[in-house]
């Protein structure tokens, strides 16, 4: 049996929602049927991990009882251990993720203990952690824990979710109004998707972009087509991802869970640090709360830098060089990374320019414009880099 | 009462739009008959929707106005000759239907015939075929995949009942060249045609199904504006003598050819030659004399086009255009093999019935027979219309007798015919 990936077909879509149904009609009289819900948990599992990828579902299987012992003993010994029992935790959740992400470096093949969506489960499962050590997760549940790693809208791509609002979702059900209200927007939402990923991400992705391509290609140089090759790219890139992400909301909103919402017109933003509060959102937030956050305090605390300004670029680098490696291990990655660094270690520098100097720096509609343009470009730029595509123009000059 | 009223905000458009969907691509009718100006811009087109589609193709093959040509890039050669211009402008009996475009060949030829069931009962064809098709791996997989329509394939499918030769044949080839966008369960459904099994009973479903949409949609597009080149054998056709004179016609071929091939000794039309030529022309020369068109798969292929003619009880004329001779003497692609080539395939034709035979394979050396390489131009269309006004004028009953001999892989590798 060939397996089916999450919201790519026709035919995985009209059997999301003819499953969907009953725990539709149950929510609008203001209940869930819980059991049904895992049913389909473990019915969508099967059809995505299942069949041809069933190497990746025994895979999963694997990591979920480690994660499961992992967190459990961490949450029931935490109160007892001090720094190193806390850092080992972090670092044995990553473990699994680290090796996928490593072996095709070593190997040059593909790990056998990966799946699809292990990095999204690994988020989850270091912030559950993060949040037991910090004490804000007060009460941990092993079933709660496995409903919010394994909920199966966002499983293979995101977004992330938070353990204790899922939680709350989990616990409360939507009241009949407020689930009609879940209801309208989460429909919307995927049809607003089916525009985003099956008619311009197609157009863009699979009609305009090969064709680019090879016209920046047959130039052997820089030419006005790599341009366009950045333009259509970032375009698809957009549609592509921002499509998938309002299929995986709407599908939670249907089953009346309010998934945080990832993409909120990313390329109106008005400068770096703006951008990223708008793309790719649950990521961003992610690496902010747990990498930036954690690292910048850490540094002050320790008093490895003396200007906390310093320390806060400090934490950037760390971030993004982060989360570059995370999207994986070569040279236009990494190199992604540094950029998004260095504009947003450039732009904190000309606000506080701005901020000393507000009285003979212009502010009007216009220089919105050219800063929302700015933004923009430099964004694009930094998905052409991001496409690995400089890697084959490159190869392609020699 | 307000609570309805949400709920209906909230799912209303998603059923409507249901609703919608519905009535265009499953309710069993029809959007009616073309305009027969639609016809007419079609006939040109050579675009994928016509040859991908059932709706126009299948019109036009069943009124009796239109005279189909199969064929492939010389179909788009249009100058003053073609004959989509002669036939507007000396006003015949019958519009050429142009069926092929740069990179159809037999196999995609014989999906887009069975495809048109009834319709091509008894029909009168032109079927221009290339030597340059039977390469020896056959039809390209990305030029297969191009043309690939997913209706006609069910629309096979379907009608296959019990797999005899050619199914099977057809089958194993389709799997060949199947392609990665394909349907898994169009693969499954070809492996066993393959093995001489019929469909299952939800195989038999699921083509139902895949037909009903595919056709709809076809059915809805096939409304939409598609390209014509009207204006094309408009422009073309004022260079022409206003009435029909042979003598006349052939002057202003010499002419015309003479002056579009000035850039070179070739004879090669100059835009041809300057775009695709020029550039290259010194690792070009010898470059075809290991060029051999005798051992290909595609004379099986092609054998399935003259199996489905046999049942629709076509009559057709088949035309074997040359190559230029002033190229290949420059490429040295061989002369004897060509000569071979065209007598392997006159076998297979005459010795089943398929007697309605022009061959031009002995025209490369005639000036401005060919517009550029292989293609045929000015003189060349003029001939072909001259052995089409003969086809048409006679009535004949054809009788054939096919031979599944020709699906085997001694006929496709056979070098001496």
């Amino acid at each position: 049996m060939k397996s089916l990936s999450p919201y790519e077909t026709p035919y995985y879509f009209i059997l999301l929602i003819i499953l969907l149904l009953p725990l539709i009609l149950r929510l609008l009289e203001g209940k869930r049927s819980m059991w049904y819900q895992n049913l389909l948990t473990f019915f969508f599992l099967i059809l995505s991990f299942g069949g041809n990828n069933k190497s990746q579902g025994i895979a999963l299987i694997f990591y979920i009882v480690w994660q499961i012992a992992l967190v459990s003993t961490f949450f029931w010994f935490n109160q007892k251990r001090g720094q190193l029992f806390f850092y080992s935790a972090v670092l044995l959740a990553i473990l699994p993720l680290i090796i996928v992400k490593v072996t095709p470096l070593v190997t040059g093949g593909i790990s056998f203990i990966g799946f699809l969506g292990i990095s999204y489960l690994t988020f989850k499962s270091v912030q559950v952690v993060m949040e037991i050590h910090d004490g804000v997760i007060k009460e941990y549940k092993i079933s709660y824990f496995l409903q919010f790693l394994l909920f199966f809208p966002t499983i293979s791509s995101g977004p992330i979710d938070r353990y204790r609002r899922f939680v709350g979702d989990l616990e409360n059900v939507p009241e009949r109004f407020e689930y009609v209200g879940l209801l309208g927007k989460g429909i919307q939402m995927i049809f607003l998707g089916f525009l985003y990923k099956f008619i311009l991400g197609y157009l863009l992705g699979k009609q305009l972009l090969p064709f680019v391509a090879s016209a920046a290609l047959a130039e052997r140089g820089f030419s006005i087509n790599l341009l366009f090759y950045m333009y259509v790219y970032s375009m698809y890139l957009f549609f592509d991802f921002a499509g998938y992400s309002l299929f995986a909301v709407g599908t939670s909103y249907l089953m009346g869970y309010a998934t945080p919402v990832n993409f909120n017109k990313p390329f109106l933003s008005v400068n770096i640090k703006d951008f990223w509060n708008r793309w790719h959102m649950s990521l961003s937030f992610w690496f902010r709360d747990y990498v930036y956050m954690r690292l910048v305090f850490t540094l002050i605390k320790k008093k490895i830098f003396k200007s906390r300004v310093t320390a806060s670029y400090a934490g950037y680098l760390g971030l993004f060089l982060l989360m570059g490696a995370w999207h994986g291990l070569t040279w236009y990655y990494l190199v992604y990374g540094l950029y998004h660094a260095g504009l947003i270690i450039l732009t904190d520098r000309w606000t506080r320019f701005k901020r000393k100097h507000q009285a003979k720096i212009p502010s009007s509609r216009w220089t919105k414009f050219l800063a929302v343009g700015l933004t923009f470009h430099a964004v694009c730029l930094s998905f052409l880099i991001f496409s690995g595509f400089l890697d084959t123009f490159f190869k392609s000059l020699h | 009462m307000s609570f309805r009223k949400n709920v209906v905000k909230a799912v209303g458009p998603f059923l409507t739009a249901l609703v919608i969907f519905a009535i265009l691509f499953l309710a069993p009718f029809h959007f009616g008959k073309l305009s027969d100006k639609k016809l007419t811009e079609a006939a040109t087109s050579m675009s994928l929707e016509i040859l991908k589609g059932d709706t126009i193709k299948n019109q036009a093959v069943g009124n009796i106005h239109y005279l189909p040509f199969f064929g492939s890039s010389e179909l788009t050669r249009m100058d003053s000759f073609h004959p989509s211009v002669l036939a507007n402008k000396y006003h015949r009996p019958y519009q050429p239907f142009l069926l092929g475009s740069a990179g159809t060949q037999s196999l995609t030829h014989f999906l887009s015939l069975q495809s048109m069931g009834g319709a091509a009962e008894g029909k009168k064809i032109v079927f221009i075929l290339s030597p340059q098709w039977f390469v020896s791996n056959g039809v390209s997989r990305g030029m297969f995949a191009h043309y690939y329509s997913p209706l006609q394939v069910y629309q096979w499918l379907s009608q296959t009942e019990k797999p005899d030769d050619s199914s099977k044949y057809c089958a194993k080839r389709l799997l060949q060249l199947s392609f990665s966008q394909e349907e898994e369960s169009t693969k499954k459904m070809l492996v066993r045609i393959a093995a001489g099994e019929p469909l299952t009973k939800r195989q038999k479903f699921i083509c139902q199904i895949q037909i009903n949409f595919l056709s709809r949609e076809d059915d809805f597009f096939s409304r939409f504006n598609l390209i014509s080149r009207k204006d094309k054998v408009e422009t073309e056709e004022k260079k022409l003598p206003a009435t029909y004179d042979l003598s006349r016609l052939e002057r202003v071929a010499d002419q015309q050819g003479e002056k579009a091939s000035s850039d070179n000794d070739f004879d090669i039309n100059n835009h041809f030659y300057n775009e695709k030529i020029h550039r290259r022309l010194k690792e070009l020369a010898g470059s075809q004399q290991t060029f051999d068109y005798r051992s290909s798969p595609e004379f099986s292929d092609f054998q399935l086009v003259l199996d489905e003619i046999a049942k629709k009880k076509m009559d057709v004329l088949f035309v074997i255009p040359p190559v230029n001779e002033r190229w290949s003497n420059y490429t040295g692609l061989s002369a004897p093999m060509l000569a071979e080539f065209s007598a392997k395939i006159k076998q297979q034709l005459t010795s089943q019935g398929f007697n309605n035979v022009v061959d031009f394979s002995d025209k490369g050396k005639e000036k401005y027979f060919m517009e550029d390489t292989i293609h045929l131009g000015w003189r060349g269309w003029l001939a072909l219309d001259q052995n089409v006004q003969i086809f048409l004028e006679h009535e004949n009953v054809p009788r054939y007798r096919i031979d599944p001999y020709y699906y085997s892989k001694e006929w496709q590798q056979k070098k001496n015919g």
